[in-house]
């Protein structure tokens, strides 16, 4: 009889077990390659694992499920998941939602001028963020000859001002305003603000 | 008469395990394979069934392949115009900038955009995803259900 109570516990554990923690946040930090993550269940094993991404791989010891994620092309906050099979038979989609540190921030993106409308000056603000591998604003030039435009250093390194004006609101238009920056990583060696005069 | 029926039971208890043998090799190793199909009725509204891009816009959409860049040289899609455009994290402001003018001109010629990644992923989620908050397309922006592997499997596209 205690040994019949014993299985049927047994058998009835696993239909309660499960992942505490199906999702995780991560912060990341510049020039950060790979992370690892652990997921544990709190009592079956881990069966099955499927990862929905090529970055990342995994390895299971009974209910701890680690993944080592390559986050190296990560360049915007971004969720990924993997899919769990515990003993029970159960599929849990686990989510690892990174946050991504920006390598430089822009007051907006696209500057929109409303078709029609006052031509008015617009400040685009550029800031690199502390610890950023970007380390400078070196040029700003426009592909297209719509808008009118000056750049101000507020502080080296730090803090950049573009003022754009479009020439005419009369017709739709859109240019690009190629902002060239000082980085050892060639990805981030450009960026592109798009000027946009529209409906 | 004894013979007969134990043979007749043999034989029904082997078809069975058979049976059961079968089903274990489909289930441990093949379903996962297997790619279910693609009903557009049961799916959200901004994913597309491939069956879906020939029959509502003959096959001519922009596609955006989210895979990763060796998925990508290994093979793509081979497109008679400036069809198809690699977009992906970590290239994504370049690359999204090359196939822009592009993007832009589908929605004047009714075309949407299908974005797909490799089948079970999610890159072609996060890429449609930062499409539509860039605010620069208007055309309409679906992920391709079973991406790669169903375009693979479909065999209608060039590659």
């Amino acid at each position: 009889m205690k040994g019949c109570l014993t299985v049927m516990l047994a058998a009835a554990l696993p239909a309660w077990a499960g992942f505490p923690e199906p999702v995780q946040q991560i912060s990341l930090s510049y020039g950060q390659r790979s992370v690892t993550v652990v997921y544990r269940t709190d009592g079956s094993a881990v069966t099955k694992v499927k990862p929905l991404c090529d970055c990342t791989k995994t390895t299971v010891r009974g209910s701890e499920l680690t993944a080592v994620v390559d986050v190296s092309n990560f360049d915007a906050d971004v969720e990924k998941q993997i899919e769990a099979t515990t003993s029970d038979g159960k599929v849990t989609r686990l989510t690892m939602k990174f946050r991504v540190p920006p390598v430089v921030v822009f007051s907006e993106n696209p500057i929109t001028w409303k078709l029609g409308g006052p031509a008015e000056t617009r400040r685009l603000q550029i800031t690199l963020p502390k610890g950023s591998p970007v380390t400078a604003v070196e040029q700003a030039g426009l592909t297209g000859h719509d808008f009118d435009y000056r750049t101000e250093k507020v502080k080296e390194g730090r803090e950049y001002a573009v003022y754009i004006t479009p020439k005419s609101t009369a017709k739709s238009c859109m240019n690009r305003l190629v902002l060239r920056l000082r980085s050892a990583d060639p990805r981030y060696v450009q960026r592109v603000i798009y000027l946009r005069v529209k409906k | 008469m004894r013979d007969t029926f134990t043979q007749v039971l043999r034989l029904g208890l082997a078809i069975v395990a058979l049976a059961l043998v079968l089903y274990w090799v489909d289930s441990a190793f093949l379903r996962d394979k297997r790619m279910p199909a693609c009903v557009q009725e049961k799916l959200p509204p901004d994913r597309v069934c491939l069956d879906t891009v020939f029959l509502r816009w003959g096959g001519k959409v922009v596609w955006i392949d989210a895979r990763s860049e060796s998925d990508f040289e290994l093979s793509h899609l081979l497109l008679p115009e400036p069809r198809m455009f690699p977009i992906r994290s970590g290239d994504f402001d370049k690359l999204f900038d090359e196939a822009l003018d592009r993007l832009q001109q589908a929605a004047e010629r009714g075309e949407p955009v299908v974005v797909f990644c490799t089948g079970a992923c999610t890159a072609a989620e996060e890429i449609a995803s930062r499409i539509k908050e860039s605010d620069l397309v208007e055309a309409p922006i679906y992920v391709l259900e079973g991406g790669w592997d169903a375009i693979k499997r479909d065999g209608r596209l060039r590659y």
